[in-house]
C-alpha cells in the first residue's frame, strides 16, 4: 500500500524531541507528557499507546507547555507552518475613513510589538493586565491583509487575486462575514492567552480600526491526542489528513512558494509540485503566502439523519481511522480505481475525497489549517477553513471549483464567509509586519 | 484620618530618597575614586528609558512611562525632563487619594535611581507628567524627551504612544492648571502636614 509520503516529514522537531522523550522513558517509564517545559513535542507518540501497559495516564502538572513559545521574528511569519494550536482566534478589522500609509505603519508597528512581546511570554507596553501574558503556550499572531489595506501603499502593490473569491453556486455567503482590510489569526494552546492577546491587539486597533467580524475556534486540547495527529471536525471526521507535513519539501513548495534546491526531496504520492507556485507574487509578499479563509457551516441536525455508511459513502473514507475507502490507513493513497465485489469502485467519483484530489496534478495541492467552532448547544457550528496556499489561481480554485460542482458533502455544508488575505513575510526585530509592502 | 497615615509613610520617604541625591555622591565618587571621575560625565549609556511609553493625547495632559535604568555605580537624580511639544513637564508621583483612587504630585527633587537599580514608572506610581500638551500625540507616534540629571547632563529616550484608558490622573477640567500650581507651592513641605490629604479631592 503507498502512503502518503509527505506526511513522514511531519516534524523534525518532532522527531528529535521524540527521540530524547524515547531516551528518558528508560528512566521515566511511561512518564509521558512533561518530560522538559519546552518538549511540547514530546507526548507519548514513540513510546507506543499513551495509557498503555496498565499504567493510568499521568496528567501534565507541571504547567509543561505554558512557557512553550513559538518565534516571532523572522522570514516568514509564524502560524503557518506552525503545527496547529489549540485554539484560534480570527479577527478581522476595517480601516477608519480617510487612514493613510503613515497611520498604517503605526498601527502596524504597535500591533508587531505587541505581538512580539505576547508570542514570547511578555507583556507589551501598556498591558494593563500583564500577568496574563505569562504562559504564552505556542501563541501566534499571524497577519493577512486584504486590498483596502495593501492599496494604502499604493494601488499598483494590490495583485489581482486579492479580493473576492469568484461565487460559487453553494455559496451563502453572509456579506458581514466577507470583509475586513486586516486579518489577526491569533492561536494558540491556551485560551486565557489567546484573549489577553485579543484583548491587547484590539485596543492597540480601536483608534484605526473597527473590528469587522470575528470568530473563536478550536481543535483538540494541548495533551488530549498525540502530537502531530489529524484533527477531527464536528462531523467527527479527520481534517487534513492530506496536508504537507511541516518543514517537507512539499510544504515549502506549496505554501512558501519556492523550493528548496535540495536533492533528496521526497514527495508525497501525490507528485513534486512545481517550485514555482510563489513567482507570481509581488516582491513585497515574497516570504509570505496567500490565505484563503472560509466560514463554512455545518448542518449537524441534517448530518444526524445520515448513517454512518453514507457518511462514508460521501467523503470516501471511513470515520474511524480516517482511511481512503480503498485501503485501511489514514495514510494510504486513495485508489480511485479499486472496485469492490460489486464492480463498483470504492470511492464514489462524487465523494469529497475523489473530487478533491481526483486526476488533479501535484500542484494542485493546500495546507489546511482548521479550525472547529460553535457557537452554543442547538445553534450554529462549523468550520474555519484556513487554506495556505502560494498561488490561489493554480492550487485553490481548481479545488473548489470542483467541489462546488460535485461533491456529496455539500448536502451538509455551507459555506457563509469567504476572505482572501495576503500573507505578508515576518518582521526583522527592528520591524515591522508590513514593511515590506510600505518600505519596500 | 486614613489620608494621613498613607502620607505619614509615603512623604519621609520622598525625603529621604531626595537627600541621598546625585550631588553628594558625585562628590564623593570624584574624591575617592580618580579612575571613576570620568563618570560624572554621564554617557548616553548611564541612565536610560527602557521600554517607554506615552499615553496617546489629543491635548492637554499626558504621562510617560517606562523604567529609568542607571547602569553606574553611582546614584542619578533625574530632575527634569524636556519636551517640546508641551508647555511644562513634571515628575510626579501618587499618593493614594483614601476612595481608591490615586492623587498626584510633583515630586520634590526628582527622581532617585539608584546605582545599578531601576526605578519603573507607571500608571498609579511615579511618572513623566506632560502638561499643556501643543501637539496631539497619536498612538504608535514616536516622541523624543530630554532627561536631565542633577548635575545637568541629558539623556534623550524616546517613547512610543499607546491608547490607554488608565493613568486619569484625577485631574477635573478646568480645574488642573489652578488646583496643581497650588501643589507646588504647598505641597513639598517636608513635615508631610495633612493638607497633602487634600489631593484626593481632585
Amino acid at each position: 500500500m503507498t502512503t502518503e509520503s509527505g506526511r513522514t516529514g511531519f516534524s523534525r522537531r518532532g522527531l528529535i524531541t521524540s527521540a530524547a522523550a524515547a531516551g528518558g522513558a528508560g528512566l521515566i517509564g511511561a512518564a509521558g507528557f512533561g518530560l522538559g517545559r519546552a518538549d511540547y513535542g514530546s507526548g507519548s507518540g514513540s513510546t507506543g499507546e499513551p495509557a498503555g501497559g496498565g499504567e493510568p495516564p499521568q496528567r501534565d502538572q507541571d504547567g509543561a507547555n505554558g512557557a512553550a513559545v513559538e518565534p516571532f521574528f523572522g522570514a516568514r511569519q509564524a502560524g503557518v507552518e506552525t503545527p496547529p494550536q489549540a485554539y484560534a482566534h480570527f479577527l478581522a478589522f476595517t480601516l477608519r475613513p480617510g487612514m493613510k500609509a503613515a497611520e498604517a505603519i503605526r498601527w502596524l508597528r504597535l500591533l508587531t510589538a505587541d505581538a512580539a512581546a505576547l508570542t514570547q511570554g511578555q507583556a507589551p507596553l501598556a498591558d494593563s493586565e500583564a500577568e496574563l501574558a505569562a504562559d504564552p503556550a505556542r501563541l501566534t499572531v499571524t497577519f493577512g491583509f486584504e486590498p483596502g489595506l495593501v492599496a494604502l501603499a499604493g494601488e499598483e502593490h494590490v495583485p489581482d487575486w486579492l479580493g473576492p473569491l469568484e461565487g460559487f453556486t453553494i455559496d451563502r455567503l453572509d456579506p458581514d462575514r466577507c470583509t475586513g482590510d486586516l486579518l489577526l489569526q491569533i492561536c494558540g494552546d491556551d485560551r486565557l492567552t489567546t484573549a489577553h492577546a485579543c484583548r491587547m491587539l484590539l485596543k492597540d486597533s480601536r483608534t484605526f480600526a473597527e473590528v469587522a467580524w470575528q470568530r473563536d475556534g478550536f481543535r483538540r486540547a494541548y495533551g488530549s491526542s498525540e502530537e502531530g495527529r489529524t484533527q477531527r471536525n464536528l462531523f467527527g471526521q479527520l481534517d487534513g489528513t492530506a496536508n504537507p507535513g511541516p518543514e517537507s519539501e512539499d510544504f515549502e513548495r506549496i505554501v512558501w512558494g519556492s523550493g528548496r534546491a535540495v536533492d533528496d526531496a521526497v514527495f508525497s504520492a501525490r507528485g513534486e509540485p512545481p517550485a514555482d507556485l510563489g513567482a507570481h507574487l509581488p516582491p513585497w509578499l515574497r516570504g509570505g503566502t496567500t490565505l484563503v479563509l472560509r466560514d463554512i457551516a455545518m448542518n449537524l441536525d441534517t448530518w444526524d439523519k445520515a448513517d454512518r455508511p453514507a457518511r462514508e459513502f460521501s467523503t470516501g473514507r471511513t470515520l474511524d481511522t480516517g482511511a481512503p475507502l480503498s485501503g485501511t490507513d489514514e495514510f494510504d493513497v486513495p485508489d480511485f480505481t479499486a472496485v469492490d465485489a460489486r464492480g463498483l469502485t470504492k470511492i464514489s467519483k462524487a465523494s469529497h475525497v475523489a473530487r478533491a484530489r481526483d486526476g488533479l496534478g501535484p500542484e494542485v495541492q493546500i495546507h489546511r489549517r482548521t479550525f472547529n467552532y460553535d457557537t452554543g448547544a442547538g445553534e450554529g457550528a462549523g468550520l474555519l477553513f484556513a487554506s495556505f496556499q502560494a498561488d490561489i489561481d493554480r492550487q485553490f480554485l481548481p479545488i473548489q471549483r470542483r467541489l462546488a460542482e460535485v461533491d456529496l458533502l455539500n448536502e451538509w455544508t455551507t459555506p457563509i464567509g469567504s476572505t482572501v488575505w495576503a500573507i505578508p513575510p515576518g518582521a526583522s526585530e527592528d520591524g515591522y509586519i508590513g514593511q515590506s509592502l510600505f518600505e519596500g | 484620618m486614613r489620608k494621613n497615615i498613607t502620607l505619614a509613610i509615603a512623604l519621609p520617604l520622598a525625603v529621604v530618597l531626595g537627600l541621598s541625591g546625585c550631588g553628594q555622591n558625585e562628590t564623593r565618587a570624584a574624591d575617592s575614586e580618580p579612575s571613576s571621575a570620568a563618570a560624572s560625565q554621564i554617557d548616553a549609556d548611564a541612565l536610560s528609558l527602557d521600554g517607554a511609553w506615552v499615553k496617546a493625547a489629543d491635548d492637554g495632559m499626558t504621562a510617560v512611562f517606562g523604567e529609568l535604568h542607571n547602569s553606574t555605580d553611582r546614584d542619578i537624580n533625574l530632575v527634569a525632563v524636556k519636551y517640546p511639544d508641551a508647555k511644562s513637564v513634571e515628575l510626579h508621583e501618587t499618593n493614594e487619594d483614601g476612595s481608591g483612587g490615586m492623587s498626584m504630585q510633583e515630586k520634590k527633587g526628582g527622581f532617585v535611581v539608584p546605582a545599578r537599580k531601576s526605578l519603573r514608572l507607571e500608571p498609579g506610581g511615579e511618572h513623566i507628567m506632560i502638561m499643556g500638551l501643543q501637539k496631539a500625540i497619536e498612538p504608535g507616534e514616536q516622541i523624543t524627551l530630554e532627561l536631565v540629571t542633577a548635575d545637568d547632563q541629558t539623556i534623550e529616550a524616546t517613547a512610543v504612544a499607546k491608547d490607554y484608558s488608565g493613568a486619569q490622573e484625577n485631574y477635573a477640567p478646568g480645574e488642573a492648571a489652578g488646583a496643581h500650581d497650588g501643589h507646588e507651592e504647598s505641597g513639598h513641605e517636608e513635615s508631610g502636614n495633612s493638607d497633602h490629604g487634600a489631593h484626593g479631592d481632585h
